[in-house]
C-alpha cells in the first residue's frame, strides 16, 4: 500500500478525532443554529470527501 | 484547480466545523455553581442552565448552614461586568438579600463570588422542626436569572429536654 495513502487515512483519521472530541466537549453548548449548522456541515464533509474520492477512482 | 474542488469543500466544511465549535460552544461567559449542604458538595454545570427553565434543587438540614460559590468564566477577548444580586424567596416573596456585589472578569478568566444561607436566620420561630420548609435562591446575574431551590429536611427526632431527676 503507498505511503501517501497510509498517511492520508491518518490524517483523516486524526481529523474525525478532533471533531469528535470537540462535538463531545462543546456539543451541549451549541445554540439550536449551531447544532444545526454543524450537522449540515458534517453532512457536507462526508458528501465532499466521498466525491473527491470517487473523481480518483476508488 | 476542478480536479480538488471537492477536497477543497471538504476542507472547508471541517475548517466551518471547528469555527462553529469554537465560536458558539466555547466563546461565551458561563457561569459554574458550587453548593455544600452538610458534607457533600454538589456541581452545577454551566450546561443545566441552557435547557429552558431548569431550576435545581438541593436539601439541607435544620439549622443547617448552606455554602454557596458562583464562579463565572468569561471565555470572550474582552473584559466581562456585570452586578450579581442573590437573595432568598418564598411563595413569590423575598425573604431576604444574601449577597450583592458587582464582578468583573478580565478576557479569558474567572471570577468568583461566594455567600453562605444561614436556615437558622431564614426559618419562622413558630415553625415547628418537624415541619419541612422550601426556599428559592435566585442569582442575577445581570439579565440572567438562575433559581435554586433549598429544601430544609425537617428533624427526625425532634429534640426534647431530659427529664428531671
Amino acid at each position: 500500500m503507498k505511503l501517501e495513502f497510509i498517511l492520508f487515512g491518518f490524517g483523516i483519521l486524526l481529523c474525525l478525532a478532533g471533531v469528535g472530541y470537540l462535538a463531545a466537549e462543546y456539543v451541549k453548548y451549541l445554540s439550536e443554529v449551531g447544532k444545526l449548522v454543524s450537522l449540515l456541515l458534517t453532512v457536507g464533509m462526508f458528501g465532499f470527501l466521498g466525491r473527491y474520492f470517487e473523481g480518483l477512482g476508488w | 484547480m476542478r480536479k480538488n474542488i471537492f477536497l477543497y469543500l471538504t476542507i472547508a466544511c471541517f475548517v466551518g466545523l471547528i469555527a462553529i465549535f469554537i465560536v458558539d460552544g466555547y466563546l461565551g461567559v458561563y457561569d459554574t455553581v458550587y453548593v455544600t449542604a452538610g458534607e457533600r458538595e454538589q456541581k452545577i454545570e454551566p450546561d443545566f442552565w441552557l435547557r429552558q427553565d431548569r431550576i435545581w434543587s438541593t436539601g439541607a438540614n435544620w439549622d443547617e448552614k448552606v455554602f454557596f460559590r458562583y464562579e463565572v468564566d468569561n471565555r470572550r477577548f474582552s473584559s466581562y461586568t456585570a452586578d450579581i444580586e442573590v437573595s432568598v424567596w418564598r411563595s413569590q416573596e423575598k425573604v431576604r438579600d444574601l449577597t450583592s456585589q458587582p464582578i468583573s472578569i478580565a478576557a479569558f478568566d474567572k471570577g468568583q463570588l461566594e455567600w453562605v444561607m444561614d436556615t437558622t436566620e431564614l426559618l419562622p420561630e413558630s415553625i415547628p422542626p418537624e415541619q419541612s420548609y422550601e426556599y428559592t435562591v435566585i442569582i442575577r446575574r445581570g439579565e440572567i436569572e438562575r433559581k435554586i431551590i433549598v429544601y430544609i429536611n425537617p428533624l427526625a427526632y425532634p429534640l426534647k429536654p431530659a427529664p428531671s431527676r
